[in-house]
């Protein structure tokens, strides 16, 4: 009986059914297909942004076509903005908002237009002679030889040499930063997917294991690297050791130039990518995907079909994050700097072009800023485009509920185990150097090398210690300031309804974008020899840096926080009679105290281990430079005293108050942990 | 206690209208509901009260002092938020304690024991006594929900605002809470807003009901009223169930004759009065279903007959729906009538009970002289 309905409904639908069929030839023509997609997805982006720069003039110079009606329009709106401001606002508010304009307008704004400005006025005014000069200076200009392409050198000495390909060097910054976030993306994504959906045993380890690439700098990272992966480094001794016990040989390979930067880089900041992944993955309402299933949607299908594309902003927002801190990254490029091809990337350009001690910049420093400024401001307003829809993972209603997550089989843990750890074991390349550099012998290549401590009395060094004095001084007092005007531009964002509102939250996020070595150089055009820097005391201006740089991360999770406390519980305290002042200290402060305590933690540790503004204005007095200062130059002086090994143990130092800070973090955050990356 | 006077209110949020055009007077000491459907502007208007939003346009009075730009802290008056809004880092004394300690009388604040003395007085008021240790997790969602009361009511406000305040609650609880709210409100005679979406609820509890739709207070009138003389079809059709027959008007006088598509003749009254009606108008017309009867009243009655389609046992009555040409049609008969799917039905409906509305909704009403909204928008 029911066969023959079946049947018949076959029978009716004859013309709307189809067999289902999956010929092999598919397969290239949808690789095709996608590649063409991907091709006109991109063109439509430019073409998308080059309609909205098109009507945006066209509204600017149709304000002008009918002068007396716009400026009547603009008039009342302008009105009715300041009557919204007198209604919204109280004493203060002012205080604060009045805080977070001057502070960021002095240490961000000024500083990043004086670079623009210096980058077009010379002394004989404007002129667009810096520009010119740095199109037709060849090594930037795109390029390329034939021997350019040969990226596998063989040595003398039967090594292979692994090197990137020189295209120039605005273009090596490019490629360089597209090659890491692919890193990136894969490898964050995966992990988070794996963290977010499955039970395993171990699960709780591998979290905590999968934050420590963050939070080390890349700076101390590629030094352990470059040591480990070196060809009679660490690995090269274990792998041939191992080869030759089975009867193998290992050819010995290092690492150079552009190829070191993106392996590097790729391993350090795909946990940026993996933090705002698995904030995604999470944040999506179960009911979604199982709805999904229970359309008969499973597998790779319902992976592709609904929860990629849900998490997608998440993922959009990290990768883009991993873009400019890739690009805009001195402290890879510093550690490699002997080979010449590693030198040719803009950061270190603009590194290059000041000297510190003296403040004296190559007038064609401020002009490579400015194409470092112009990838991280573009690469920002994306990731603010991306940050805003994440909001509709969350967006369904239904208050509390649990992510799926699904156990494991025993067979499928361990073959996942087999794929994870070694890509783990990778990944923490970074860390395990340090930690092994620290403590063993100088240039000992043996595969069991003799351990010492020695490395540690540089902790004895008077200069050290002064300089981890200074660095906490200077993060201290930078974290108290982000504390106080972070939780206030935070409550501002999210509970105050000002014209402007979208504006202030901009400024006060871009910094995780804005280029570190921009802002630094803008600070010598700016106010060298000014009460704020003066000659040889760069304390007061470090500190603001920090402050100013290391904003996001209390803003966000402050803000993170406010947005996960009902607005409700705030109208309560004003219905029975409370004033808004009296409601922001007694119900807002107590009710976002843990977020933001996890938000200065953050900002602290960000502000200790900051490399670049660090770098460039330390140099102007080495007496008040903070510790990553010293950390370079321990790195480039001469054993016994100084060397790398010396300062691994200053990074050791450095890891071991980032791990604190981060599973504390970590803890306070849990599933809103994207804030620790500050978008 | 006060009086409040809403006046030409209206608030908009962006492009979108939230609410407009609400002129009400909320008498003093009376218990007066907002209702409607989600999004009808219902909550809007209480937050208008309250102070949280500002209106585009229009005053807010209470008694004779003009509220309307004073900020929400300032109102004195005690809302329940919907989710209840209890401080989840105070204990259940702070939460209620919380507006005493800030409230100044006189330019003077009240002592420690008066304070003890008041928030002991409100847990007793909701007959919570003794648990004003707790944290607010500890809680059930009644209980939370007594709370929350006891907090909007220790300040003595002028004013009460409840926001849906039984909808987190199961149903047994919200009968209990429902009388709760009765009876505290009748103890302290205190000028109420209630807003919900359940009709039931408001008919049962309030003194005044306004019935909210896109915006409009399609009605505002005592509960009975709302009942047996909507003013607009959308009232007719929200409040309780109603069987609705399209037409045009063919005869005017004290009772309108309503000529069907199929030439039938209809004679109803209309709850709406002054309100202009022309020959040949389309109207609609609303009939409950305990006013079709099995056997006709008086020779006035109108008769309508059809399919029965189903017939469903509620308890105490059938409903018997059956089709009127294209129409399904609802009736609530008495248990012994004999009527079977798919027979014949004659059923006869008295002229007084037969309502015929304008079509139009709050357009109509702006045609009767003296109407809150007549010609308002003008």
């Amino acid at each position: 009986m029911e066969m023959s309905t079946n049947d018949e409904q076959i029978e009716n639908h004859d013309v709307e059914l189809e067999e289902v069929r999956f010929p092999l030839v598919d397969i290239p023509m949808r690789f095709l297909y996608a590649i063409v997609g991907l091709f006109l997805w991109f063109f439509n982006k430019i073409k998308s942004f080059a309609l909205w720069v098109y009507r945006q003039f066209k509204r600017f110079f149709g304000f002008f076509q009918n002068p007396g009606e716009n400026s009547r329009i603009l008039g009342s709106r302008f009105m009715a903005g300041a009557r919204q401001l007198r209604r919204e606002m109280d004493t203060l508010s002012w205080v604060q908002l009045f805080a977070i304009i001057v502070v960021f307008g002095l240490f961000l704004i000024a500083p990043l237009l004086s670079v623009v400005f210096g980058s077009f006025f010379t002394e004989s005014g404007f002129s667009l002679d810096l520009i010119i000069q740095l199109f037709s200076n060849p090594a930037y200009v795109p390029q390329w030889e034939p021997s350019n392409f040969n990226w596998i050198r063989p040595t003398g000495a039967g090594n292979v040499e692994i090197w990137g390909i020189d295209l120039g060097i605005i273009l090596n910054s490019v490629y360089v930063a597209v090659a890491v976030t692919l890193i990136a993306v894969i490898l964050g994504t995966s992990f988070a997917f794996i963290i977010a959906r499955y039970e395993f045993p171990g699960k709780g380890v591998l979290r905590t294991l999968l934050l420590f690439p963050m939070l080390s700098t890349p700076f101390i990272g590629a030094i352990g690297i470059k040591w480990f992966l070196n060809a009679n480094g660490f690995l090269n001794n274990w792998a041939s050791a191992i080869f030759s016990a089975i009867g193998l040989e290992w050819t010995r390979f290092e690492l150079h130039g552009l190829m070191a930067i993106i392996i590097v880089q790729g391993f350090s900041l795909f946990s940026l990518v993996y933090l705002n992944a698995y904030s995604s993955f999470m944040s999506i309402d179960p009911a979604l995907e199982e709805q999904a299933e229970n359309l008969g949607a499973t597998g790779f299908k319902l992976f592709r079909s609904v929860t990629l594309p849900l998490a997608m902003p998440g993922i959009q927002a990290g990768a883009i994050l991993t873009f400019i801190l890739s690009i805009e990254d001195l402290g890879t490029p510093i550690v490699y700097s002997e080979d010449l091809q590693a030198q040719k990337v803009l950061a270190f350009q603009v590194f290059d072009s000041i000297v510190g001690e003296s403040g004296s910049i190559d007038p064609l420093g401020p002009a490579i800023g400015m194409i470092l400024l112009v990838f991280a401001l573009s690469g920002f307003l994306a990731i603010r485009k991306y940050a805003s829809l994440r909001s509709y993972t969350s967006g369904s209603k239904g208050g509390q509920w649990n992510p799926r997550t699904r156990h494991l089989r025993r067979k499928t843990t361990i073959l996942m185990y087999c794929i994870v750890i070694p890509v783990l074991l990778f990944a923490l390349i970074p860390q395990i150097s340090v930690v092994l550099l620290s403590i063993v012998q100088y240039r000992s290549s043996a595969l069991f090398p003799p351990l010492t401590v020695e490395n540690y009395t540089i902790l004895l060094n008077g200069d050290i210690v002064n300089a981890i004095l200074n660095t906490l001084k200077y993060a201290g007092v930078a974290t108290v300031g982000i504390v106080l005007l972070g939780v206030s531009a935070a409550y501002i964002i999210s509970r105050r309804n000002i014209p402007g509102k979208t504006a202030i939250d901009m400024l006060v996020t871009s910094p995780i974008a804005l280029p570190g070595i921009v802002i630094a150089t803008g600070y010598f055009t700016l106010f060298y020899n000014t009460p704020f820097f003066p000659m040889g005391a760069p304390a007061f201006i470090i500190t603001m840096s920090y402050l100013v740089r290391k904003f996001p991360f209390t803003v966000r999770a402050a803000y993170a926080g406010l947005q996960q406390t009902p607005v409700a519980l705030e109208e309560a305290s004003l219905n029975v009679g409370a004033t808004r002042n009296k409601t922001f200290s007694s119900i807002v402060v107590p009710l976002i105290g843990v977020s933001v305590l996890a938000g200065a933690l953050l900002s602290f540790v960000y502000c200790v281990s900051e490399v670049s503004t660090s770098l460039l204005l330390g140099g102007a007095n080495y007496y008040e430079a903070p510790l990553t200062y010293w950390i370079r130059d321990v790195n480039a002086g001469l054993p016994p005293l100084y060397g790398a090994g010396p300062a691994a143990a200053l990074g050791v130092l450095m890891m071991v108050l980032q791990m604190i800070v981060i599973t504390v973090t970590n803890a306070i955050l849990k599933t809103r942990a994207s804030a620790m990356t500050g978008i | 206690m006060v009086r409040i006077t809403l006046t030409n209110l209206r608030k908009t949020f962006g492009e979108v209208i939230a609410t407009d055009d609400v002129n009400m007077v909320l008498e003093d000491g009376k218990l007066s509901t907002l209702l409607g459907p989600s999004g009808c502007g219902k909550t809007t208007l209480l937050r208008l009260i309250a102070g949280f939003y500002v209106p585009d346009k229009g005053r807010i009075f209470f008694d004779d002092r003009d509220v309307t730009d004073l900020p929400p802290n300032l109102r004195n008056t005690g809302m329940c938020f919907q989710s209840y809004a209890l401080w989840p880092h105070m204990t259940v004394n702070d939460n209620i304690s919380y507006g005493l300690k800030i409230k100044r009388v006189q330019g003077m604040k009240y002592t420690k024991s008066a304070i003890q003395k008041r928030v002991n007085d409100a847990l007793e008021l909701v007959q919570m006594t003794g648990l004003g240790d707790r944290t607010p997790h500890q809680l059930s969602g009644g209980q939370q929900q007594r709370v929350a009361l006891a907090r909007a009511l220790v300040i003595e406000p002028d004013v009460l605002l409840l926001d849906e305040p039984l909808s987190n609650l199961d149903a047994k609880l919200r009968h209990e809470m429902r009388e709760e709210i009765l009876r505290i409100q009748g103890e302290l005679g205190i000028t109420t807003v209630y807003v919900t979406h359940d009709q039931i609820e408001a008919l049962s509890i309030s003194d005044m009901v306004a019935v909210m739709d896109k915006g409009y207070v399609q009605q505002y009138a005592p509960p009975r009223e709302i009942y047996d003389s909507p003013q607009t079809l959308f009232v007719a059709d929200f409040i309780g169930k109603c069987t609705f027959l399209d037409g045009e008007i063919s005869g005017l006088g004290e009772t309108l004759n309503v000529r069907l598509p199929d030439g039938q003749i209809i004679k109803g009254i209309t709850p709406l009065d002054g309100y202009p009606f022309e020959m040949n108008e389309q109207v609609r017309c609303a009939v409950r279903p305990e006013d079709l009867h099995k056997a006709p009243t008086s020779s006035q009655d109108n008769s309508i007959s059809g399919i029965v389609e189903q017939v469903i046992f509620v308890g105490s009555n059938v409903e018997v729906h059956f089709s009127v040409g294209d129409i399904l049609a609802t009736s609530l008969l008495p248990p012994e009538a004999d009527v079977a799917a798919g027979s014949k039905i004659q059923l006869y409906a008295p002229p007084l009970q037969m309502m015929i509305l304008p079509k139009g909704g709050v357009d109509a009403l702006r045609k009767i002289p003296g109407h809150p909204l007549y010609a308002s928008g003008e």
